[in-house]
């Protein structure tokens, strides 16, 4: 069935997939144009768990129906290996989908679900019957053959589409939003456990989501995408150590965002002085004096202890501390007027001094804790 | 629970319609077993006479005039109506169905025009429709019979199907239709193994309505039945014109019980689909 395309080998091993320019536009009912898609370039490696990272409306959608051959182009193509698949109907496409709805067969029993891209393919009923059993226990629901979608949980639901869709060996699998519906502990639960599956079954995995944290946790890679475009894609270290814009930082965890300008360069690092006059050191041998930088400190990295050393300091005063369960977030207003979220790691019986609000503090950080992106010209 | 002022005012009002609505078949249930030959209004005694008379058994009954004229024109009138809403409805469904999909899955040029046509003939007066499709049978040259009859009824019976599956097609989402063919499933194969036992009850549901109203419908087939050709609605017009007799009640009670036996059969099918 899907021979046709499957068999086409591929020159170079570690990118199954290419996407190039891809643009598309949709007319909305208001008269206007969206551009869900504004030239996204992308390569998905062979076995990776690459996640599509960003906010809502973004396009994440969009180019998974377009990889999947749901969606048509404007512009620009998708190769696999090397052959363009524009024109290629999405049935002949080696790729399996676990949609968002789950969109499961109502008037099929789980085992007919599971089966369904076998039957439809030609596989020997014997063959066919073994896969399906592999797969339904690959995912935890051996025993639940005979049910009917409706008879089941939202969990086993998403489950069965998974193991629907894994059942086929799919060169790739595209994945869209496939934890949303389900709660937090089971959400947690199934990062973890689609990693490990994907470690497992050895198949490219193509993730949608919009839960950063769920991105951090599974991927191997992280595309991060905004209005139609991708604005960073990485490993998950990089992406939060080293977010390439504005966007990326406040979009990933928490932080600390500040607008400056370098006021000296020496060799690898660099001074800055903030808009307020705050003045910082960093390393950021790639800036020259005068350049306006953004500069990013994740709260962890300044330190509120009295103690911690010869660093860099930053004086200022507390506003508020909000207890989170394992840490506090503290907020401090500098003597220049920034605002500033410090973390402190919450240590039961520990002695915290001084971090009422109004308490005057001394914010110590380490230069290498502190991120410079290209900023905007003045 | 306590009862409101406004609960018993709404159970009035229910009673109330139910018995307008129920009576008169009542009475017609009540008339079919009364053994008073000269005024069937007033009752006499109990009788199985007209439901004997219809099927040519022998009875207590003296005149003649009472009987059916013939148990085989009643017989041959049944066979025709049976037939006609046979083929009728297996047309009507597989046209009907066809549009549906077609306006349901698929965009084109003046898409609403077309969704209103379709609708128009269960609007339009059957008398219109009975002199329209007689005025182009006679036209083209086709001498009236069962196959006018029942392409006059294939006409305004696809837009019943039509409306029906339309309602259950809008029902489903197109995404299990994408998840087949994601699962490599041929437009063709999506069809045969999602769409259409999706669409079933739809279907079925169009179908049985379609061939109830065949089976009843009067004006219509008035004008384009054939000598040869009376169906059963047509028959009982016949007899009626003649004066009313008591074996009408028998017949009115049996096409009833034909008709129950018919819907209750849909839902049987229905519930035990799902
Ligand atoms: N068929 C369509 N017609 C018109 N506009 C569309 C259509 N599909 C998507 N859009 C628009 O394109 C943009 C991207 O949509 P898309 O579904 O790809 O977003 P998304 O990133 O998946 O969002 P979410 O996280 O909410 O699912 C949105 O602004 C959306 O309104
Ligand atoms: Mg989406």
């Amino acid at each position: 069935m899907k021979s046709t395309v499957a068999s086409i080998g591929h020159a170079r091993l570690d990118a199954l997939l290419h996407i190039h320019g891809a643009h598309r536009r949709f007319a909305t009912p208001e008269g206007g144009i969206v551009s869900a898609l504004g030239g996204v370039d992308l390569e998905v490696r062979t076995n990776e768990f690459l996640t599509l990272l960003g906010p809502s409306g973004c396009g994440k959608t969009t180019l998974l129906r377009a990889i999947a051959g749901f969606e048509e182009l404007d512009d620009g193509e998708i190769l696999l290996g090397e052959q363009p698949l524009s024109g290629v109907p999405a049935y002949r496409r080696p790729f399996n989908t676990v949609f968002q709805s789950y969109a499961l067969f109502p008037h099929l029993s789980v085992a007919d679900n599971v089966g369904y891209g076998l039957d439809v393919g030609g596989t020997p009923r014997a063959e066919r019957n073994a896969r399906v059993a592999e797969a339904l226990a690959l995912v935890g629901l051996a025993g639940l053959e005979r049910r009917k979608p409706k008879q089941l949980s939202g969990g086993q639901q998403q489950r069965v589409a998974l193991a629907r869709a894994l059942v086929n060996r799919p060169r790739l699998l595209l994945l869209d939003e496939p934890l949303s519906a389900l709660d937090r502990h089971l959400r947690q639960a199934m990062q973890v456990e689609l990693k490990a599956l994907q470690h497992r079954v050895g198949i490219t995995f193509l993730v949608v989501t919009h839960d950063q944290e769920e991105a951090l946790v599974m991927s191997d890679r992280i595309a991060v995408m905004q209005s139609g475009r991708l604005q960073q894609v990485g490993p998950p270290g990089e992406i939060y150590d080293r977010p390439a814009n504005r966007f990326v930082a406040a979009f990933i965890g928490n932080s600390n965002l500040l607008v400056g300008t370098v006021t000296a360069h020496r060799g690898d690092s660099v001074d800055i002085e903030t808009v307020s006059g705050l003045r910082m050191h960093a390393p950021g041998g790639r800036f020259a004096k005068g350049d306006r930088v953004e500069v990013m400190v994740r709260p962890e990295q300044l330190s509120l202890d009295p103690a911690a050393g010869d660093g860099p300091t930053i004086d200022g005063v507390v506003e508020t501390v909000v207890f989170v369960g394992a840490d506090r977030h503290v907020q401090i207003r500098t003597r220049t007027g920034d605002a500033l979220t410090a973390l402190q790691r919450h240590v039961a019986g520990a002695r915290e001094p001084g971090l009422e609000p109004g308490a005057a503090v001394r914010v110590s950080y380490r230069p290498e804790g502190i991120h410079l992106m290209q900023g905007e010209p003045a | 629970m306590k009862r409101t002022t406004a609960d018993r005012v709404l159970s009035a009002w229910g009673a109330g319609f139910l018995l307008i609505l129920y009576l008169p078949v009542a009475l017609i249930f009540v008339y079919s077993f009364n053994s008073n030959v000269v005024n069937m209004m007033a009752w006499e005694g109990f009788t199985l006479d007209w439901y004997r008379s219809i099927f040519g058994l022998p009875t207590q009954l003296a005149k003649s005039e009472n009987y059916v004229e013939s148990t085989a024109t009643l017989v041959a009138a049944v066979r025709n109506s049976v037939v006609v809403a046979l083929f009728a409805t297996v047309v009507s469904t597989a046209i009907g169905t066809a549009t549906a999909l077609a306006l349901g899955r698929h965009r084109f040029a003046l898409k609403p025009l077309y969704q209103a046509l379709l609708v128009l003939p269960m609007i339009m007066p059957d008398i219109v429709l009975g002199i329209a499709l007689l005025i182009f049978f006679v036209g083209v040259g086709v001498e009236p019979g069962l196959s006018t009859i029942v392409a006059g009824h294939c006409v305004f019976l696809s837009s019943y199907v039509f409306v029906v599956v339309s309602a259950r097609l809008a029902g489903m989402t197109a995404d299990l239709e994408e998840a087949s063919a994601d699962l490599g499933a041929s437009p063709w194969v999506t069809f045969k193994r999602v769409t259409l036992p999706q669409l079933l009850p739809g279907i079925a549901g169009g179908a049985l309505l379609a061939f109830i109203i065949s089976m009843d419908d009067l004006v219509i087939t008035y004008f384009i039945a054939g000598v040869d050709s009376t169906t059963l609605p047509l028959f009982i017009y016949g007899v009626l014109r003649r004066g009313i007799k008591p074996e009408i009640n028998a017949i009115a009670m049996l096409l009833l019980a034909f008709s129950f036996v018919v819907a209750a059969t849909g839902l049987w099918l229905r519930s035990r689909r799902q």
